[in-house]
């Protein structure tokens, strides 16, 4: 079963990624409130993906746990998509390393998309 | 007259009067008009010309000890007298040089620098009065030896220039009562000393004017760099909140339109078959909408009350009910942390006269802060007390606390904003100062008391505004 590993804080959007990929799309999801411990799981986990909301409320910004992960050598080849609510920061998060920037209010089309894309293997991590 | 004639030579000289507004100054007596100002004035000059001070009078007393040999020279039937005059006069020079050592010298340096001046003129009279004919002529040099010492000496040029008077005009007493003095000597001795006086004292006018041009020069372009920097803070505050306010408005609508467009898509089937599915996803819609309309509201209420707009919709309420009312909306926020929310109060019922609505969601605030800074487990208590003028509502944590530095800055708007994309803690901003300004609408005061590691506790006095029903 294709794996995802979320970051995610804000509750609205924990419940928009369980209905949508666990129960409608049957992925196996796996969320994390807060960044600490994602590279660990991520190892560990071996996801498909990850999706990583950026500006997160944490110690470290987003710009640099997207730097940090894709300096990673058993991490970068996982494709990283990293949705913000932020306007304006995505030539920022792109420049960081992610390989895919979606900004909130998300279509729930262009995300199922996304991740069916990571999926096929038409969409692959920048490395 | 007086005046009439240095504002005509200023006008000559400035093409703009630098004098005006708060720093307006009296040209005649040299003083600015506002005292505040003048104080200020007068203990920024003294405290960084108090080195120089100190020099000149080293120096005057140095000069005034070595003319010793001109006295045994010229006067060795009176040196005694010539060394008591010195010494005396010496005296009150190190006098001088010791105050300025104390804190206050500004308060008092110019009465005691003219005293100590005077009585450098005076020694010199008393030398004249008291030496032997004819070399006695020779003295009146002195005189203008200090003057030079008050104008070194940074004197207000009204004491430098009456001591002038003062001193000639002994000077001339002096040679009519009992100085035997060629007449040819008394005329180019006064002309000398005339001449000096008047000399100093425009000196000592300008040195002081420019002085305080300078000042105000040095005021006003730090009051416009402190404008420049007030305004470009301003503009960096707003330019965040903007970003903050974007990410706030965005994140409800995440959940709207996701939401909306799962129920559009029929992500869990049909609709008639999962009806219970998608009224969840309904439910997560209204909830979102409704905490969008929160935030619209708040940022439009504080933007109201900083146009002085903002009015309160007045009408009796029970504070026991709001607040029981406010502690069940927090039902399920957070609802990972376990929170415990406990209601403190002896009062069963406690009517007030105030704007519900508003103060319920100040109360609202008060509590989504105490939850987010509490760990998973603690308690947030609310306690509603009689006060003498009215009620007190306290919400308290025992979460990480609020640093000194921070207490009195997240009472202001947008200061929660500052470092968008790294800053701790989710929210606008807004909620704290919303619950401010609501307070002090219904003419109550908002306190923190807060240490760090122990919690904070926020205290929401609301005294009775008009009618009390108990």
């Amino acid at each position: 079963m294709p794996k995802i590993l979320i970051v995610e804080d804000n509750e609205g959007c924990i419940r928009i990624y369980r209905n949508l990929l666990e129960k409608a799309k049957g992925y196996d999801v796996c969320i994390l409130t807060k960044p600490d411990g994602v590279f660990e799981k991520a190892k560990e986990w071996q996801p498909h993906c990850l999706i990583m909301d950026i500006g997160l409320c944490a110690s470290i910004s987003g710009l640099d746990l997207i730097k940090m992960f894709k300096a990673d050598a058993a991490l970068k080849t996982i494709p990283l998509l990293c949705i913000t609510a932020f306007a304006n920061v995505g030539d920022q998060i792109e420049a960081a390393g992610a390989d895919v920037f979606i900004p909130k209010p998300f279509s729930i089309e262009e995300l199922l998309k996304t991740v069916d894309d990571v999926m096929t293997g038409k969409l692959k991590a920048r490395g | 007259m007086l005046k009439a004639l240095i504002n005509y030579v200023l006008s000559k000289m400035e093409k703009e009067n630098p004098f005006s507004g708060i720093f307006s100054l009296n040209i005649v007596a040299l003083a600015f008009s506002d005292p505040a100002i003048e104080q200020h004035f007068t203990k920024e000059r003294v405290d960084t010309s108090k080195p120089f001070i100190r020099l000149t009078c080293i120096i005057a007393i140095l000069y005034y000890s070595a003319f010793l040999f001109l006295d045994v020279y010229l006067q060795s039937g009176i040196l005694y007298q010539c060394i008591v005059i010195r010494g005396l006069v010496v005296s009150t020079t190190i006098y001088a040089i010791f105050k300025s050592y104390q804190d206050d010298f500004y308060k008092y340096v110019n009465r005691l620098l003219a005293f100590s001046v005077f009585c450098a003129g005076l020694g010199v009279l008393a030398i004249i009065a008291i030496s032997q004919a004819p070399l006695t002529y020779l003295y009146y040099s002195g005189l203008i030896m200090v003057f030079i010492f008050a104008v070194f000496v940074n004197l207000k040029y009204q004491h430098s220039f009456l001591i002038s008077v003062f001193t000639i005009t002994i000077y001339n007493i002096l040679l009519f009562v009992c100085v035997d003095m060629e007449n040819l000597h008394i005329v180019v001795s006064n002309v000398f000393l005339i001449s000096g006086a008047l000399i100093f004292a425009v000196s000592s006018y300008y040195q002081e004017y420019y002085l305080r041009r300078s000042y105000v020069m040095t005021r006003c372009f730090e009051k416009e760099q402190q404008a420049k920097e007030f305004a470009e803070a301003a503009n960096r505050a707003k330019t965040e909140f903007l970003t903050i306010m974007n990410h706030e408005f965005r994140t409800p609508l995440t959940t709207i339109r996701a939401n909306s467009e799962m129920i559009d898509l029929e992500v869990f089937g049909s609709l008639a078959e999962n009806q219970g599915q998608y009224k969840e996803l309904a439910g997560h819609i209204k909830k979102s909408s409704m905490h969008l309309l929160e935030l619209i509201n708040q940022t439009l209420d504080i933007a109201k009350n900083n146009a002085g707009m903002l009015s309160v919709q007045e009408h009796a309420f029970d504070l026991v009910a709001m607040l029981q009312d406010s502690l069940s909306l927090m039902d399920g926020y957070e609802a990972d942390k376990h929170i415990h929310l406990v209601f403190e109060s002896t009062l069963t019922e406690a009517m007030f006269n105030g704007d519900e609505q508003r103060l319920k969601q100040a109360i609202v605030n008060l509590l989504s802060n105490a939850i987010k800074f509490s760990k998973t487990g603690q308690t947030v208590t609310v306690i509603l007390e009689r006060t003498d003028d009215g009620y007190a509502v306290m919400v308290r944590d025992e979460g990480a606390g609020i640093p000194d530095d921070d207490q009195e800055k997240i009472f202001r708007p947008f200061e929660q904003s500052r470092n968008a994309m790294t800053r701790k803690h989710d929210g606008t901003g807004l909620g704290l100062p919303f619950v401010k300004q609501i307070t002090e609408l219904h003419r109550g005061t908002v306190t923190l008391h807060s240490t760090l590691g122990k919690g904070t506790m926020v205290r929401v006095t609301l005294p009775v505004l008009r009618k009390v029903v108990l």
